[in-house]
């Protein structure tokens, strides 16, 4: 089945700077092993998250990308995450429809101390994309 | 109808209800129409309604902002307006909106009615200040069932088939130049400074465009086929509007040019919003 | 030099050319489209007479041309010059396709400058047109003094298509020729009463045309009514796209621009720009001369049967017509200019 052998894997991960950066910072500093495909870019808010950059990234050659931010009730700035949260699913559908695998983009709600999560999702997203990238 | 619709512009002009009044008139043959501007109660013979007034000519009031316009919609063409207005394009009491019963139109590129001209709730308008005519509405309501079957494909095959129609794209900008709700000045499109979207011509950069360009319609398009219509080279744009139809309704419960005091989804939120797939 | 060439015998001269080269023939897709694609087989010729919906410009003009490509490297810096083209056949196009490759031809061979790039692609390009049996309401190529149905300008063999079905085969120019004797076994002799037989093609062909118009007359009204009131109203419908300028035959304009893909490679490409475009005069610094939509709506017909004229003895037009069909609001190029007065 997989005759692709999958010479790299690019992630794009655009974490919000008051929670999920802090908790990718948190990973490392517990030592949490997380695969290193993932590239860190750092926004203030998910709120922020303009879909025409997840386009790009796409474009732009990434494998798969992952938004990760504050838990709904915790946004630094009250409700960036709550729009965030409209635009994921309606993204989602859009970039489905264009044809990019569902596998290939994510969402996640990382806390600053759940250094751990962070990790784990990573792992989990990464298998995901690299399932994608083996089976079609 | 014509006679009717004739006589009222040239009253709205002269009573000066109206500086504007856009409308239909004949183009090259009698299967083609052009948009008509008549600020002249005596032009306004030129204007007409039949079957190949396939423009939605709603797109056009925001050009005219600053006047008074009457503008001649076909049942669809209303939810343009309404959508406009919705935006603080211009003000309601601005328009003039005289609804014309349609019994569908014929896109002139086939010689064959519109799809969804077969299942159209709007035949008779709804909502115009004056209405002229009777039609009957469909039967079915709109079937996104075309949507559905393609949202059954792999990613694979979609990729596929948007890569090859991607590729016939000549980056006209038809579409988004006839596109009510693409009046942004400074369209993305053209920045040089970033430069999101290269000039260059291929599959690749022609999808970013639509991509892009679809994302930022969500919630604002009304689904009018104006853009499908217009592609030169037959790109199926419908098969995309009418998928953002479906999503608005099925996630958000949505449906753009209904409410003109609606916020539109991507702007709001609710506290109670789905956490989807969000891990 | 004249010939025949039977009906079975175009297929077998297609599958002839598509061994050597590429062959751009008009293809049907799924939607109906019919547009100047690679060949693959003599069989998806699509051989229906009918207006493609663009034309077969962008296979010798391309729409999006890599000039060179830079490289940073230890040595230095190269620039690595495009591969050269390869030989093209462009089968099946009208009389106003060819004709309007000869009005660029003379474009990019003006005077002393001479476009390399376009030069080089036009020098390895073989044009086989077919004359027209059925104009369409949009259709105006008699206008023009080169203009016709039959008119063999920028073609290298003319097929005019005979009663019984065969082909009356003309071969205007050496690669034309060529394209005979490498092929001799598939054209026979020429009938006596063919050109007879073309002349009523001709005949037939022109009837369907269904407007005329004075060109001369209309430039001379063009200049003075530059000013005029006219252009306040005429210019509303159009909504700016390009659609009319990238399906021209004629049309030209171009723009240059550099696309980095890193630090060390970049490209320096040129792409069609189009007139109508809020942006075609936009220069460093955001100056934009032509901002007013009303300009630059004229401007496309002030260059096309004004500027033009004046600087190449003929317009910048063969009356195809494409433009009418693909503008989304049905803008006639006709009425527009007929209107001036």
């Amino acid at each position: 089945m997989s005759d692709n052998k999958i010479t790299k894997t690019n992630i794009v991960g655009f974490l919000c700077n008051w929670c999920s950066y802090a908790g990718a910072d948190m990973t490392g500093l517990g030592r949490n092993i997380y695969p290193s495909n993932i590239k860190i870019i750092r926004i203030p808010c998910t709120g922020r998250m303009d879909p025409m950059m997840i386009i790009e990234a796409f474009h732009n050659g990434a494998d798969g990308v992952l938004v990760s931010g504050c838990h709904p009730g915790d946004c630094h700035y009250s409700e960036g995450n709550f729009y965030w949260r409209r635009r994921y699913p309606h993204l989602k559908s859009l970039l489905e429809h264009f044809g990019i695998d569902k596998r290939r983009f994510h969402a996640s709600w990382v806390s600053a101390s759940e250094g751990k999560k962070f990790a784990e999702v990573v792992k989990k997203v990464t298998a995901e994309v690299k399932d994608w990238q083996e089976n079609g | 109808m014509d006679k009717e619709l004739q006589e009222l512009i040239k009253k709205l002009l002269t009573e000066k209800k109206a500086e504007w009044a856009v409308g239909y008139e004949k183009s090259y043959d009698e299967f083609s129409t052009s948009p008509a501007f008549v600020n002249d109660p005596a032009a306004a013979g030129r204007l007409l309604f039949n079957k190949y007034c396939i423009n939605n000519l709603g797109s056009y009031l925001n050009k005219l902002k600053k006047n008074k316009v009457a503008v001649v919609c076909k049942g669809c063409d209303i939810a343009t307006v309404f959508e406009l207005i919705r935006e603080k394009q211009f003000k309601r009491e601005n328009v003039t909106i005289i609804g014309v019963a349609c019994e569908g139109v014929v896109d002139k590129r086939t010689g064959k009615l519109l799809e969804k001209c077969e299942n159209c709730a709007v035949k008779q308008p709804v909502g115009a200040d004056f209405t002229l005519g009777t039609a009957k509405n469909s039967p079915k309501p709109k079937s996104f069932e075309d949507v559905a079957l393609f949202e059954k494909k792999s990613s694979k095959e979609k990729a596929e088939f948007w890569e090859r129609q991607f590729e016939k794209c000549i980056r006209c900008y038809a579409c988004r130049n006839v596109c009510p709700v693409c009046y942004c000045p400074d369209c993305f499109a053209q920045r040089s400074m970033p430069e999101y979207l290269s000039k260059h011509v291929e599959a690749g950069e022609n999808k970013l465009f639509h991509m892009v360009r679809m994302q930022h319609v969500f919630g604002r398009c009304t689904d009018c086929k104006a853009c499908d219509t217009a592609c030169p080279v037959n790109i199926p744009l419908s098969l995309l509007t009418k998928k953002l139809a479906k999503d608005a309704k099925e996630l958000f419960n949505y449906e753009s040019g209904a409410d003109t005091d609606a916020r539109p989804p991507l702007s709001t939120y609710d506290e109670g919003d789905s956490e989807s797939d969000i891990m | 030099m004249t010939y025949l060439i039977s009906k079975e015998n175009i297929n077998a001269l297609l599958t002839s050319l598509l061994a050597a080269k590429t062959v751009y023939a008009p293809k049907k897709d799924a939607e109906e489209t019919v547009l100047f694609g690679k060949l693959g087989s003599a069989a998806e010729w699509h051989g229906a007479s009918l207006l493609t919906h663009t034309t077969a410009k962008d296979k010798v003009y391309l729409q999006s041309e890599s000039l060179f490509k830079i490289k940073k490297g230890k040595d230095g810096v190269q620039i690595e010059e495009p591969a050269e083209p390869e030989e093209i056949v462009i089968f099946g196009c009208r009389p106003c396709d060819a004709r309007g490759f000869d009005v660029i031809n003379k474009l990019f061979n003006w005077s002393n400058f001479v476009d390399e790039y376009y030069t080089k692609r036009m020098e390895k390009t073989t044009v086989i047109t077919i004359s027209c049996e059925k104009p369409e309401s949009t259709c105006f190529c008699t206008s023009f003094a080169k203009g016709g149905p039959v008119n063999e300008t920028g073609s290298d063999l003319l097929l005019t298509p005979q009663k019984d079905g065969n082909y009356f085969a003309e071969a205007v120019s050496e690669k034309g020729k060529k394209v005979v004797s490498e092929n001799s076994k598939l054209f026979s002799e020429a009938p006596v009463n063919a050109l007879q037989e073309k002349a009523d093609f001709k005949t037939a062909a022109e009837t369907k045309i269904v407007k005329k118009l004075d060109l001369a007359a209309i430039k001379k009204l063009m200049e003075p009514a530059f000013e005029a009131a006219y252009w306040d109203t005429v210019h509303l419908p159009c909504v700016k796209c390009g659609a009319c300028t990238y399906v021209c035959p004629t049309c030209y304009c171009f723009d240059i621009t550099e696309k980095a893909f890193d630090n060390l490679n970049s490209e320096r490409v040129r792409n069609w720009d189009t007139c109508m475009s809020e942006i075609f005069t936009r220069m460093a610094g955001g100056v934009n001369p032509r901002t007013d939509t009303k300009k630059r709506f004229r401007q496309r017909f002030m260059h096309k049967f004004n500027y033009h004229v004046d600087n190449f003895k003929e317009e910048l037009c063969t009356g195809c017509g494409r433009c009418i069909k693909a503008c989304p609001v049905s803008i006639d190029i006709r009425k527009v200019i007929e209107g001036i007065k």
